[in-house]
């Protein structure tokens, strides 16, 4: 098991990269069901699932509604990673905000870090975090599941979470 | 004329957010239980602004189905028959059938519908997104509660209007 550290005034994200099977179907079924969701989707380019064949009802049938956000990481610089759509459930950000724009370095540091790798793979990413941050502190679950925009480049990854409530 | 699931790329967080204010209520493909008026009920729980609207779904001609209720950015008024107001609004004949289509099967199957009604055109397309909310009263009448909004051109709502990002969370 990789685990990572990312440390900054007081700030202390931590990321460990587990293997799917470690998915707990029970613990986390958003987590499962978004997963499972990626698999099963047409290819029509590639190893990649296009990001236009996800809609919002699909979505809310899957149970999933405010537990992912949506990150369009088309840019070559991470730093301008931007949320699309920022997970109704989560706390701390903004559809729009850039990883830029993240006041935690730690936190800025460690998603530049995980979400880049995602977007390498191609392949679902799925890791525990633990943020201590001043502003709060959680721990979750997060799987990052790349689309593309029709070609064979990662364009966005759609990123579930999953904290217990 | 098509209808098409709205794509994640462009659901706003209002919508989201409506949404998920309708799954938190009624479970994941809920209908609505009313108790006492409807249009009270849906404002009680803050479910109506400018871009909603209430269509009673009575009777087997959706041409005549009454608006219950609209907002005031909804270009089709309050008391007024469904599918005369929506004609006055496009020139294309389809929409009421689309639209009335939606709304019976989201009556129909109990389960709330995100659809983009979309309207080729030669220069460019109108399209409007709208979450789709099955209701039921006491009196096992059936209703749809519409929100929606304009994504391009103007056929539904007042573009004028812009729409009120307010959380329903």
């Amino acid at each position: 098991m990789i685990v990572e550290r990312e440390f900054g005034s007081g700030d202390l994200v931590e990321s460990r990269v587990c293997p799917l099977t470690e998915l707990d179907e029970a613990k986390d079924a958003p987590l499962a069901r978004l997963t499972r969701y990626w698999f099963a989707l047409p290819r029509s380019h590639g190893v990649l699932p296009d990001i236009d064949s996800v809609g919002l009802t699909e979505l809310t049938r899957l149970g999933v509604l405010g537990w992912f956000h949506l990150v369009d990481v088309a840019n070559d610089d991470p730093a301008k990673y931007r949320y699309d759509l920022f997970a109704l459930r989560g706390i701390g950000g903004y559809p729009g905000q850039r990883l830029c724009d993240i006041p935690s370095k730690a936190l800025r540091r460690a998603l530049e870090r995980d979400l880049t790798r995602a977007k390498n793979s191609q392949f679902p990413l799925f890791q525990g975090v633990r943020a201590d941050l001043s502003s709060h502190r959680r721990d979750y679950r997060r799987v990052a599941l790349p689309f593309s925009n029709g070609l064979n480049d990662v364009t966005h990854l759609l990123l579930g979470v999953h904290f217990d409530q | 004329m098509e209808a098409i699931d709205i794509p994640i790329l462009s659901a706003t967080d209002r919508l989201q957010r409506a949404l998920l204010r309708w799954v938190d209520l009624c479970g994941i493909s809920g209908l609505f239980h009313v108790v006492g008026d409807v249009q009270q009920c849906l404002a009680k729980l803050d479910l109506l602004d400018d871009h909603a609207y209430i269509i009673g779904i009575i009777g087997e001609n959706p041409s005549e189905w009454p608006i219950l209720w609209s907002g005031d950015a909804v270009l089709i008024d309050t008391g007024r028959e469904f599918g005369p107001s929506i004609r006055e609004r496009t020139e294309e004949p389809r929409l009421v059938s689309l639209l009335a289509q939606e709304y019976s099967d989201a009556v129909r199957y109990r389960r709330a519908a995100a659809r983009r009604f979309c309207m080729r055109r030669p220069n460019a397309d109108d399209a409007v997104d709208q979450l789709i909310f099955p209701i039921r009263d006491r009196s096992s009448f059936d209703y749809v509660l519409v929100r929606g909004e304009s994504v391009s051109g103007e056929f539904l709502y007042d573009r004028n209007r812009t729409v009120q990002d307010r959380e329903v969370q």
